[in-house]
């Protein structure tokens, strides 16, 4: 690859420094052929230290329970977990969840395969890392893990909503969320 | 992403890939390498920052497997320096595989990275991992190796992609 080539396109990106019920990314073109959603911040929650909630994935506003989500994470306590959601509103990814946006961190970069095809439901695969190190009293994971996910619709995804479940957290925090397009050739 | 450069050994007295001189014009780094030691089985091998295996704490999470073992890498506060997978001698001509993710480098922030590196060495292995770092500090440079004498092989590849939030 000549020095300079891009293969990412950033099609738009948010940073959200006061807290934010929901981040959408609009007018998605259909020119690439994969989506990858990047995202490094914490949802809020307002216990005092922190906990563990999750990101929540939409596609086109769909709110219908025809999301799956599973994941494997390894734990910074030395066990292992695995998870299955087949009828949810929604693809979850662990975030970690804190009162304040100095507090520990987690990221997710998530790959959308095939989201402009009429044909086909949408699937996608990422990886995730959180590090809470808050309340001993709330979820205090440290993990790594990978997920897969999937809409069961034939639609073109034309936008992307981001929210959180409704645990602890309610929206985020702080967070860069940027989605980038990947071009054929 | 953007091609910032590659790094490949042609001698069997490098212990270190080293990317210097980072630019600061990105806001994420991706890292691809393709690892193999030159001598003994030294296990493994790790990504650091700005040259430092002792100044900053690490922490390193994840999960794996070694042949079919499944395994956990629990909380390690201290850098794990073989902590992914490298090829050895005695594997025949193989080399492991690693992709490594690093937002945010420039942040005056803690630093998160992934990284996840899979193949064979005497064993096989696939390992996923978080690592952490305690420094705030931009990352300006970014080592891969051991840290310690041990060599690598020649060939050794390792490919620096730089990614922007906008156009």
């Amino acid at each position: 690859m000549a020095a300079g080539e891009y293969t990412y396109e950033p099609i738009q990106t948010f940073n959200i420094t006061t807290n934010t019920q929901t981040v959408e990314f609009t007018s998605i073109p259909n020119t690439f052929t994969d989506l990858v959603l990047l995202f490094y911040g914490q949802g809020y929650a307002a216990t005092s230290g922190g906990t563990v909630d999750s990101m929540v994935i939409r596609f086109n506003g769909s709110t219908s329970a025809i999301y799956g989500s599973w994941n494997v994470e390894g734990r910074g306590d030395g066990t292992r977990y695995a998870f299955k959601e087949n009828a949810d509103t929604g693809i979850k990814v662990p975030i970690t969840a804190v009162s304040s946006q100095t507090q520990n961190p987690s990221l997710a970069k998530i790959d959308i395969q095939n989201y402009a095809n009429s044909n086909a439901w949408k699937t996608c695969v990422g990886r995730y890392a959180l590090e809470n190190n808050g309340n001993a009293t709330f979820d205090t994971r440290q993990a790594a893990g990978t997920i897969g996910g999937q809409w069961r619709s034939t639609t073109s995804v034309t936008s992307i909503q981001l929210t959180t479940s409704a645990g602890a957290a309610t929206g985020f925090v702080s967070g860069r969320f940027t989605l980038y397009g990947i071009k054929a050739g | 992403m953007h091609y910032i450069s590659t790094i490949t050994t042609s001698g069997t007295s490098t212990t270190l890939i080293d990317f210097q001189n980072i630019p600061s014009s990105y806001d994420h780094l991706v890292v691809y390498a393709s690892m193999r030691n030159a001598g003994g089985n030294f296990g493994g091998y790790t990504m650091f920052f700005n040259g430092s295996t002792t100044s900053d704490v690490f922490a390193q999470i994840g999960i794996g497997a070694t042949n079919t073992t499944l395994e956990t890498i629990a909380r390690n506060d201290n850098i794990d320096l073989q902590l992914f997978p490298i090829a050895s001698p005695d594997a025949g001509d193989s080399y492991t595989s690693s992709r490594f993710f690093i937002p945010n480098y420039k942040d005056t922030s803690r630093k998160m990275a992934i990284g996840e590196g899979s193949g064979r060495f005497h064993t096989r292995r696939h390992r996923y991992a978080l690592i952490r770092t305690s420094s705030t500090s931009a990352i300006t440079s970014l080592q891969i190796g051991n840290g310690s004498a041990d060599t690598l092989a020649h060939n050794c590849t390792a490919t620096l992609y730089g990614m922007k939030n906008t156009k």
